[in-house]
């Protein structure tokens, strides 16, 4: 009986340790993967979400420098009277610091709607401080 | 002993189960609907400069709150209060809309002070008329600084009572148009983790004002201001939930986590003791 016992203890002890070991690793690559997502070299990440007579245009962009800085944006349309559609500056980005921008435009009624993103450092929009530049072409 | 490993398996699972909700983002309801009234938002300073038209009033007659606040688990809300008129054309209403009208509230959370602000754009071609809203978050030390750019969200065509949403949810806006006998209004909405990532802490809202302005840039306190709500200091605020809720995911995990050491080290003594009394 007691070693009937000992030998179900040191199973479910085993047991115990497996689920604990799993959710160790399980715990390491969650770290793991948020320390791969805080060193990544990429500064702008931007896209296209197709949305029902809404296309958005997003970026997210983040501060891979040492210091404080400072960025410009400009977005680009083939269809509105000025091409500039939007333009800024983005102040003062802490390192590691991220800034998000969307923005939801209205689907052509007919023909392509063409819009460029450009992200510059610094204040001046000037193809040296260049850091992206995408276009995406929406058809109507 | 049947009961104490099913107990013990019954934890590990739920362990598990936890720390996969952890991993995966929750979805949590957005848009905090039950607005109530600020106190100490009761009163407004009218500039009312170059004679500029009562789409910046903000609604404090009769001594009426021109400030509202919401909560969610996920989400805090700001509403500002822009008053009624009988003059269709003296009222806030997307169609009055001027480019450079920006509505503001500040507000600081812990050490840092934030600033979400709605500016609209006015595009005319030909006979078209496009209107634009900017939706822009930023964020400085409560002690003092620069202004740090956070979140812009850029919305081409407004309706009235339409709430939009930035492409990560962070922040948002809606506009109502007032009427001949019901206020207008301005709400934001921003996401309780991401002012946490920002460096918000706790759950007091201080200094919390409005401000109405003409010719804003869209940068906070820029333009003419027309009216600001309440007209000195700031209101409070407590929130139900801190900045952001706790990171319950881990607590969750550890609780069992201990649970099952402790069983494990009590188990671990009685086969032990069981040996030596052998």
């Amino acid at each position: 009986m007691g070693q009937k016992s000992r030998i179900s203890a040191r199973k479910l002890t085993a047991l115990l340790f497996i689920i604990i070991a799993a959710l160790l690793a399980l715990m390491i690559l969650s770290l793991y993967r948020q320390l791969s997502q805080s060193t990544e070299v990429r500064s702008v990440e931007a896209g296209l979400i197709e949305a029902e007579g809404s296309p958005t245009i997003y970026f997210n962009l983040k501060n891979i420098g040492a210091n404080t800085a400072n960025y410009t944006y400009r977005v680009i349309c083939n269809l509105t009277a000025e091409p500039t559609l939007d333009e800024g500056i983005i102040l003062n980005v802490p390192p590691g610091g991220i800034f998000y921008y969307t923005i939801a435009l209205t689907s052509p009624e007919q023909g392509t709607l063409e819009v460029t993103l450009e992200v510059y450092k610094d204040e001046e929009t000037v193809s040296q401080n260049l850091l992206f530049r995408q276009k995406w072409i929406i058809k109507g | 002993m049947q009961a104490k490993r099913a107990a013990t398996i019954t934890a590990a699972f739920l362990s598990l189960a936890c720390l996969i909700s952890y991993l995966i983002s929750p979805a949590w309801a957005w848009n905090p609907t039950e607005m109530q009234d600020l106190p100490e938002t009761d009163n407004s300073t009218d500039y009312d400069v170059s004679g500029a038209n009562g789409r910046f009033d903000i609604y404090t007659a009769g001594g009426t709150n021109g400030l509202q606040v919401g909560e969610d688990g996920d989400s805090i809300a700001f509403l500002i209060k822009l008053a009624n008129s009988s003059e269709p054309g003296n009222r806030f209403s997307i169609q009055n809309l001027a480019t450079g009208d920006q509505y503001e509230v500040d507000f600081t959370i812990g050490n840092y002070t934030f600033a979400i602000l709605f500016r609209a754009i006015i595009i005319r071609f030909f006979i078209i008329t496009i209107r634009i809203g900017t939706c822009s978050l930023y964020y400085k030390l409560a002690s003092g600084g620069s202004w740090s750019s956070a979140e812009y969200y850029l919305r081409v065509g407004l309706t009235s009572g339409t709430t939009y949403t930035s492409a990560n949810g962070n922040i948002g806006f809606a506009l109502t148009n007032a009427t001949s006998t019901s206020p207008g209004s301005v709400k934001f909405i921003i996401k309780k983790q991401r002012l946490y990532d920002l460096g918000a802490r706790g759950n007091l809202v201080s200094d919390i004002y409005a401000l109405a302005t003409a010719n804003g840039n869209g940068q906070p306190y820029t333009g003419t201001p027309n009216d600001r709500c309440p007209s000195t200091g700031g209101a409070t605020w407590t929130l139900q939930g801190d900045i952001p809720d706790l990171p319950m995911g881990i607590l969750i995990l550890a609780l069992p986590l201990i649970a099952i050491y402790i069983y494990i080290s009590k188990h671990m003594r009685m086969i032990h003791g069981s040996k030596i009394a052998h």
